[in-house]
């Protein structure tokens, strides 16, 4: 227990993300670009995303029981929480999909 | 809401898309409350739909377009609002949910509509007003007091108006014919046709035709709507003759189920490049002759009532040059 860093100084658990989209439309392209901002953002350095389209990968989507596209499911840290919608409001999906500090306003001047 | 979904096709989709599909799912993200539109919009009964995990409908302004994924991977563009609400003290986040497939389809439909009519106004105003200033020209030579013509010439001149008429008569069956498919009207009365007999009663109405070769057995007979085979064989005929050239000749073969008649001559054949959009509506040869005759809409008619009785209708070059604009339908079982 000794050798365990300050809490200060413990690493932040790395979050991976799950993002199914409908082929490469716009909106799909969007909603990505969206998830790579807020987790830039809040999880700068420790997150992985992954991008499925559920076009090619019906049987994996069918698996996860996708019913709508985008969404972004939190693969880890359980709980995996889902959000669908292109992600443009970030403030709010980073909140809910549950990211540290996304209770916190944005720095000012700093975008999203 | 437990019901199972509605017959699938337009009509329930229709019936979908004027009534919002709800999706509620609570703090979990999980699918607690949904309706029947949301069961038709998502292809999936309110069984397999609630408990199913969802997710938190997030929208940025008033709305979003997102896609559902069917049974099978299919997908489906709907519109959605995001709300919340509490029911008996637990928040519930609520999803809106409006098919704008029918809507982009509705608005391309529509485009498509106003380019047609565009399209007609413009080849009807051409393709009248040249034969109606010609037969206006004619009468007005008759009328003159101080021209006088010999009875040979007299009998020209009423020919060439007889031949105007003639073109505008046929263009007015073509574009009531275009009106009937357009209205979905077109309901092949469909019986078996023999095909011999059918091909020379045709011939027998072009007047002053050139000598047509006609390849067939007198037995053969097709499964169609009578009326609808002779404008398709009309429309071949008159495209053979006015673009073509002789030797003209008429090919029937029965095959694998199917009859297919074929209309060919030696004439300088179709442009490879314009071969594909033959049979497109209004299509013409630019830059030939073609482009001062012919309304463009023929081939179309010959394609939409093929079809319409089970047939299709395709051109192929001739062996020796020249066109074989062929037509294929079913074959009538032997009596």
């Amino acid at each position: 227990m000794e050798d365990q860093p300050p809490a200060a100084l413990t690493p932040m658990a790395t979050y991976a993300f799950r993002m199914y989209v409908a082929g490469r439309s716009r909106r799909s392209q969007a909603a990505e670009e969206n998830l790579r901002a807020l987790c830039d953002f809040y999880l700068p350095g420790c997150h992985e995303i992954e991008i499925v389209d559920a076009t090619e990968q019906p049987a994996l989507a069918e698996e996860e029981r996708i019913l709508a596209t985008p969404i972004v499911i939190r693969k880890s840290p359980l709980p995996g929480y889902r959000v669908i919608g292109d992600l443009s409001d970030r403030s709010r999906a980073a909140f809910l999909l549950g990211l540290p500090d996304s209770g916190r306003p944005s720095p000012e001047g700093q975008r999203l | 809401m437990s019901e199972p979904p509605p017959e699938s096709g337009r009509a329930a989709r229709v019936m979908a898309a004027l009534a919002d599909g709800i999706i509620a799912v609570d703090e979990a993200g999980t699918i607690r409350i949904c309706n029947p539109a949301a069961e038709e919009l998502l292809g999936r009964s309110a069984n397999e739909l609630i408990g199913t995990p969802f997710g938190y409908p997030v929208v940025n302004g008033e709305s979003t377009e997102i896609d559902l994924v069917l049974p099978g991977g299919r997908t489906r563009v709907v519109e959605m609002r995001a709300t919340t609400a509490t029911l008996v003290g637990e928040p519930l986040h609520v999803a809106a949910l409006r098919d704008v497939t029918i809507r982009h389809e509705a608005e391309q439909e529509m485009e498509a509509e106003l380019e047609r009519n565009s399209m007609v106004i413009a080849v009807v105003a051409h393709e009248v007003r040249n034969p109606l200033t010609g037969i206006g020209m004619l009468v007005d030579m008759l009328r003159e007091p101080e021209e006088t013509f010999t009875d040979q010439e007299r009998t020209d001149v009423l020919d060439q108006i007889a031949d105007r008429t003639s073109r505008l008569q046929s263009l007015v069956k073509k574009l009531l014919t275009v009106a009937k498919i357009d209205a979905q009207a077109v309901r092949a009365m469909v019986e078996p046709v023999p095909v011999l007999e059918l091909i020379l009663e045709r011939l027998a109405e072009f007047a002053d035709r050139p000598n047509v070769n006609v390849t067939c057995d007198p037995h053969v007979r097709v499964l169609a709507d009578r009326s609808e085979l002779s404008e398709i064989l009309i429309n071949y005929l008159e495209n053979a003759f006015r673009y073509g050239a002789p030797p003209f000749e008429i090919h029937v073969a029965g095959r694998d189920g199917a009859v297919e008649i074929r209309v060919c001559d030696h004439g300088p054949g179709v442009p490879e490049a314009f071969r594909p959009r033959l049979f497109e509506r209004f299509s013409r040869e630019s830059r030939s002759r073609r482009e001062s005759k012919g309304s463009g809409l023929g081939l179309w008619i010959v394609r939409s009532l093929a079809q319409a009785n089970g047939g299709e209708a395709y051109f192929e070059p001739g062996d020796q040059g020249g066109s074989c604009f062929c037509v294929r339908l079913p074959e009538a079982p032997p009596t």
